[in-house]
């Protein structure tokens, strides 16, 4: 069998659609130029030639009966199935949105905009009374002479 | 215990937490940011259990007596002051009324009163807090133990074997966590922040001239 050259295969690729006759008109031209100079190509061309001409004397075959119905009832469980899919989709994207917005909105700390106006400017001793209750059961604030008399017999211990 | 684990414990407890000096009044809104979510809530419930009026009035009293910002305390010592307080409360509710301070009484004598009572019972529980820490561990391990940053002491003084350095012996941790009550004021006596002992403290975050806070937090 003669090599392909460059020029061959470019033909082998554009046979097809020029025997079918879709190539411009230049492109034609250039095809049936190397075909008539050709002839491994003019060959391949015959070939295709001659098998389209027996699949055109082929005798038509009436479909079966039952082929319309199967293929309509497939063709409906196709929609239906990309309907599904669809709506799985937009319940997940507004799924998405929502969560996203439930972040953003309510995710956020919150307790970190500005209190009460008298809460900040007491805040150093509200501080120090919830210090004061840190243990969590019994409330000290109310006896500061308490606090203040430990505080001070603290500070006198040398020992140590 | 070997040198380069002793030379360690030397350095933890240099580098360990220093008493707050004094700080310089932060913009209220600037410090409600810098807390957390959890301590924001706290402070609004805690707003909320009294009237605007009373906490003007909580606020002069804390500014006329010179208490200091506990708020600003390492969370040892709030943990301190509030523990040491529920003490003296349980202390002087055991006394018979007529040896309680009177109702009546001006805040300053009744604080001059509240001392007076506790002041034999704090000296009597500090020396049987040394007492019992003495006879558990050895001289060597009690000064190891003081070098020790105050979250790493607690940790060697936790009940079960919590010691990352070793610190304890065997032998002691054994009579340690056989003693009981003893091992209890053991390990309160050894867990007092030693920065606040130091008398030099004179209120809202300042340190007597001169003196300072003591080189290490306890």
């Amino acid at each position: 069998m003669m090599e392909r050259t460059g020029l061959c295969a470019e033909c082998a690729e554009l046979l097809v659609p020029y025997i079918d006759g879709e190539l411009p008109p230049e492109e034609a031209a250039a095809v049936a130029a190397h075909l008539a100079v050709c002839p491994a190509c003019s060959r391949a061309a015959d070939e295709h030639r001659r098998a389209w001409a027996l699949l055109a004397d082929l005798p038509g075959a009436p479909a079966v009966d039952s082929l319309w119905p199967r293929v309509a009832a497939r063709s409906r469980r196709i929609a239906a199935r990309a309907r599904v899919l669809r709506r799985v989709a937009a319940a997940a994207a507004a799924l998405a949105a929502a969560f996203t917005l439930f972040y953003f909105v309510s995710g956020r700390d919150n307790s970190a905009a500005l209190p009460d106006p008298d809460l900040l400017v007491h805040l150093p001793v509200v501080e120090q009374y919830a210090s004061l209750d840190e243990a969590g059961g019994e409330w000290l604030g109310e006896d500061l002479d308490l606090v203040q008399a430990v505080f001070e017999l603290t500070q006198e211990i040398e020992d140590f | 215990m070997p040198m380069p684990t002793a030379i360690l414990i030397l350095a933890l407890g240099a580098a360990g937490e220093t008493p707050p000096r004094e700080h310089p009044r932060e913009q209220p809104e600037k410090r409600w940011r810098a807390l957390s979510q959890e301590q924001r809530s706290r402070l609004k419930h805690v707003y909320r259990l009294a009237p605007r009026a009373e906490w003007e009035r909580r606020a002069r009293e804390w500014e006329r007596r010179g208490l200091p910002p506990i708020e600003r305390f390492p969370a040892h010592w709030r943990r301190y002051i509030v523990a040491d307080s529920l003490w003296a409360r349980r202390q002087i509710e055991a006394l018979p009324p007529e040896r309680r301070p009177a109702p009546d009484l001006a805040p300053e004598a009744r604080v001059a009163r509240l001392k007076e009572i506790l002041r034999p019972l704090f000296r009597e529980r500090l020396a049987r807090g040394r007492r019992a820490a003495e006879k558990i561990f050895t001289p060597f391990e009690l000064t190891m133990l003081r070098q020790l940053p105050p979250g790493e002491r607690e940790k060697a003084l936790r009940p079960g074997d919590h010691d990352p350095f070793g610190l304890v012996s065997p032998a002691s941790r054994r009579k340690f966590e056989a003693a009981g009550d003893e091992a209890r004021a053991a390990r309160e006596y050894l867990l007092m922040p030693a920065a606040l002992r130091s008398g030099g403290f004179v209120g809202r975050g300042q340190w007597r001239q001169g003196r300072g806070p003591a080189p290490r937090d306890g």
